[in-house]
């Protein structure tokens, strides 16, 4: 018996039939942690076989061209053996413009295929979620399942603006600016503890994108997209009155409490800011900042939230 | 204890943390602790460069979690969540938030049949979790 067990490889994922595309662009869905893992695991492999498939395919459509574009060389010589050779390599020599757009409008669509399917992120969502449900596997209701809802697309588009206004700025050159807001719900779900608590949590992303239009040294116009992002993680807790006991002192500055007829009620709130945690990393022109947490960092900081929900109370003797 | 009741001697849980409730297969070479089969973990798999190691590893030893952890010298980052490693894993991190964190633990033990596992066992709707992040 292998006692530390098979992980998965690209091999077992080429072609096997599990939730396909849908999935990188989101999905929402009840599994054991165990098989969110799976899953999550599942659609990493899956996007790098795509990506591969994708890079061999771009290169066979630059290399069939490339010979395209050679015939042209090779015609002058095949003249002095056959006028017909050299006439019909001279031919598919000519050929050689129309492909460089055949070949472009080809790259484009397979690039365009790919991105429809497979969407830029999911690794960090899938490395951030499988280590937070690794986290909270044993302290689920046996077989109990996790209910997650996410939505993986980009966050700067149309439909998650939530405020557009004028910006202005004191900085030398500047003549206009924009300054967008938009904010994207990048996944919610809610498990149960063995203890009988309910936990809810949510994840967002918040963009601020800047325009601003400029004067340069040079007096030349550019237009800047700058970008700030931050990612509020809440989480929710009810916990049982029939086993817990409310603690005198709460400290509701950063705890919010509430209760009901079963349960006390926590919500608590922590906000992921590359700007301020960890501000050697902050990229002004990108537009996303998460994947520069680390994993570990980002799971404790949640398992944390837990973690000050259970401190506001004590088991019932 | 009573040394009659013979189950495996790990644990499991972060935030209630129960005695794992497994029969014992094995014992673990280095603490003699008696584990089951998803508690104990094979020696020569350590990644390490410990000297003091070889031993376990020449005898094919079998190891409980926590004295596999102990020697296991890999990062985090390093280890694959799809696999049984992923017990070690989060050994590794649930020590790490012992150290860094003011730690919230409720010992199940502690608090008799409060979280009886048999009792606990509650087949809840979990569909109503619509209205929770209007706010
Ligand atoms: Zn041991
Ligand atoms: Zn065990």
């Amino acid at each position: 018996m292998d006692r530390q067990g098979n992980v998965l490889n690209k091999e077992q994922y080429i072609g096997a039939p599990i939730e396909r595309a849908h999935l990188h662009r989101g999905f929402s869905s009840k599994k054991t942690p165990i098989k969110w893992i799976r899953f999550f695991r599942a659609c990493v492999l899956q996007r790098e076989i795509a990506q591969e498939q994708k890079s061999k395919r771009i290169k066979k459509i630059w290399f069939i061209l490339l010979g395209v574009f050679l015939c042209n060389f090779l015609s002058i010589p095949l003249n002095f053996i056959s006028e017909t050779i050299g006439a019909f390599f001279g031919v598919i020599g000519m050929l050689t413009c129309p492909g460089l757009i055949v070949a472009g409008i080809m790259t484009y669509l397979t690039n365009k295929k790919f991105k429809k399917n497979f969407t830029d992120g999911f690794d960090f969502f899938a490395d951030y979620f499988s280590a937070l449900f690794t986290l909270i596997e044993e302290d689920l209701q046996l077989d109990s399942r996790i209910a997650l809802e996410a939505n993986v697309k980009d966050t700067v588009t149309e439909e998650n603006l939530i405020k557009n206004e004028s910006y202005t700025s004191e900085s030398r050159g500047f003549i206009s600016g924009v300054e967008k807001n938009y904010e994207r719900v990048i996944s919610k779900g809610s498990c149960f503890f063995n203890d009988e608590s309910l936990i809810f949590f949510q994840f967002s992303e918040r963009t601020r994108e800047r325009i601003i239009k400029k004067r340069g040294s040079s007096g030349k116009r550019k237009t800047k997209h700058k970008y700030r992002a931050a990612y509020p993680f809440t989480i929710k807790m009810k916990i049982p009155k029939h086993k817990y006991q409310l603690n005198p002192s709460i400290d509701t500055t950063q705890i919010s409490f509430a209760e009901d007829d079963e349960y006390y009620v926590f919500k608590v709130y922590r906000k992921f800011d590359v700007k301020k945690e960890n501000p050697a990393q902050y990229n002004p022109y990108e537009e996303s900042s998460i994947s520069s947490f680390a994993v570990d960092y980002f799971s404790l900081e949640v398992i944390n939230l837990i973690n000050t929900c259970y401190s506001c109370v004590t088991p019932s003797a | 204890m009573e040394e009659n009741k013979i189950r495996c001697e790990e644990f499991t849980g972060l935030f209630v943390v129960r005695n794992c409730e497994n029969k014992p297969t094995i014992v673990c070479y280095k603490c003699k602790k008696n584990v089951c089969n998803i508690h104990a973990f094979k020696a020569n798999k350590i990644v390490s460069q410990n000297s003091g190691l070889q031993v376990y590893k020449k005898k094919n030893a079998i190891l409980c979690i926590s004295c596999f952890v102990e020697f296991d010298a890999r990062l985090t980052n390093d280890i694959e969540l799809y696999s049984k490693d992923r017990s070690v894993w989060r050994r590794k991190m649930i020590n790490r938030f012992h150290e860094e964190y003011p730690y919230m633990v409720f010992m199940a033990d502690d608090y008799g049949s409060l979280f009886d596992s048999s009792s606990t066992v509650f087949l809840h709707d979990d569909s109503d979790d619509g209205s929770y992040f209007d706010s």
